[in-house]
């Protein structure tokens, strides 16, 4: 049996998760017998985009043989970890050390606008959409504008999720806001992560359209720039995120299978990826706006 | 003008709807398409929204890219669509799938909760004015929309003409000074 260690070390974000799946072995086969584990206690961040991505690679390796945790060590960071629950979302056989155990963690910046999330039907997104618009609307004091299109966003993410990945599983979402101060200045921002197991985007153009992509990187390319759109037979709601994002200066990274795809306005950004294999598509969007005053 | 022949019709819940390829998303789009097409000339369908939160993809399968593309591209004239119990949300919603469409531009008038008119759609300032200020007149000529914003006519009667032609103004024709025939224009509702 073969034993990787994936190793957190700063922030778990977008180039956080391909640092760490660095130490992952590149063609892993189905018939590799693996003992993984992976170190979070050097991890002093979590985002969205981080904790969908790590729910499905745990999901992914506990294939290969047994998968441990070992837990952050940093108090705040670790109770901030349990409050996530994504441990809720994980299989039982994955062990963690020490035991996660929820301390009741205060977010001092009632900054939390959704735990972790699962759905597998339109009623469940429905029901986070609406969650999110009203937690950010009536406890985080954003626009309704800004938290309609939050909305937007993360429902047309979610569907995506059930159109096109044929994951049992269904997917999971969670979102985060922040805020930063730049002298009087404060910029506000949401991160939504919006992450499956199922097929990927590659894969799912190749079902639905019968569209030949060479690789992940040109799928997930394809897809941003609304390939599904144009089309005409559908695929507005990854072109309607897109949107959004610009609207709010934003950015969105999506990641599937070996691909990775950011956007930031005005032009498309190429993260490095790290080439590894993770199935299924993880999205990460992140909106800003800016108020003036303390 | 006459009296306006109404039929209404209620969209069925988001959560029943919210994909394209839902049974009911199909189902609505079907029987919105033949009862537009079974409108008698003049006639108004209301499509009853209950308040509810829709997103762009059912509401472009059921409305954008269905009845409203058809009125815009001319397979249906004289026939009308409004859209009551329109959330601000399903107005922001409606009016990106309009901007997505292949066939613009697209718009409608959608009533909210309250009943106070929008006119939603990829159009400019100028459009929604007129639709406006038809609003408060009740009808006119393109002579008259002329004089009040200071157009010229053929500018008028291009106004009014576009706005007939995507389903948001109705019009019947009337004998005008020395035989000759103008439009008398009014909102839909």
């Amino acid at each position: 049996m073969q034993q990787v260690t994936l190793r957190v070390v700063g922030r778990l974000d977008v180039p956080g998760v391909e640092r760490m799946l660095t130490s992952l072995p590149a063609g892993t086969a189905q018939d590799r017998e693996l003992l993984t584990t992976i170190d979070l206690r050097r991890a002093t961040l979590f985002d969205p985009y981080g904790l969908v991505t790590l729910r499905v690679l745990v999901r992914h390796l506990i294939q290969f043989g047994p998968v441990r945790v070992l837990s952050p060590q940093d108090p705040n960071v670790a109770n901030y970890f349990a409050a996530s629950r994504l441990a809720d979302h994980l299989p039982t056989a994955v062990s963690f050390e020490p035991a996660l155990s929820d301390t009741g963690f205060r977010q001092t910046s009632r900054s939390r606008v959704m735990a972790f999330t699962s759905f597998s039907s339109s009623a469940d997104i429905i029901g986070i959409r609406d969650h999110c618009r009203q937690i950010l609307e009536d406890q985080l004091d954003c626009p309704s504008d800004y938290s309609d299109d939050l909305g937007t966003a993360l429902s047309e993410l979610c569907q995506n999720v059930l159109d096109h990945a044929q994951d049992p599983a269904g997917g999971t979402a969670v979102a985060q806001k922040y805020v930063k101060r730049r002298g009087s200045t404060q910029i506000h921002f949401v991160v939504i992560g919006v992450g499956d197991g199922g097929i990927g985007v590659q894969a799912s153009l190749k079902t639905k359209y019968q569209s030949q992509f060479g690789d992940d990187q040109s799928a997930i390319t394809a897809a941003l720039q609304g390939y599904s759109a144009r089309s005409g037979r559908g695929g507005m709601g990854l072109r309607r995120v897109l949107d959004i994002s610009r609207q709010y200066s934003g950015r969105i990274d999506m990641r599937s299978v070996t691909g990775l795809v950011g956007e930031g306005v005005p032009t498309f950004n190429w993260l490095p990826s790290s080439g590894r294999r993770l199935p299924g598509t993880q999205v990460s969007v992140s909106l800003y706006y800016q108020t003036n005053g303390s | 003008m006459d009296a306006i022949a109404k039929t209404a019709y209620a969209l069925p819940q988001p959560e029943l709807c919210a994909r394209r390829s839902d049974p009911a998303t199909i189902r609505t789009r079907t029987e919105l398409s033949e009862l537009v097409r079974e409108l008698p000339e003049g006639a108004l369908l209301m499509v009853d929204l209950g308040g509810n939160d829709y997103d762009i993809s059912p509401l472009d399968e059921m409305i954008v890219s269905n009845i409203l593309t058809d009125i815009a591209s001319r397979q249906l004239q004289d026939r009308y669509v409004c859209l009551t119990k329109v959330t601000r949300y399903t107005r922001k919603e409606l009016e990106a799938a309009m901007k997505l469409s292949p066939v613009r531009p697209l718009a409608v008038i959608a009533l909210d909760d309250l009943g106070k008119t929008h006119v939603v759609g990829d159009l400019g300032e100028k459009a929604t004015r007129t639709i406006e200020w038809l609003t408060e007149r009740g009808e006119a000529t393109a002579a008259e929309l002329a004089k009040a914003f200071e157009l010229s006519l053929p500018a008028a009667n291009n106004r009014l003409a576009d706005l007939w032609a995507i389903g948001l103004l109705r019009r019947r024709p009337r004998e005008a000074a020395r035989g000759a025939r103008e439009f008398l224009y009014a909102p839909v509702l």
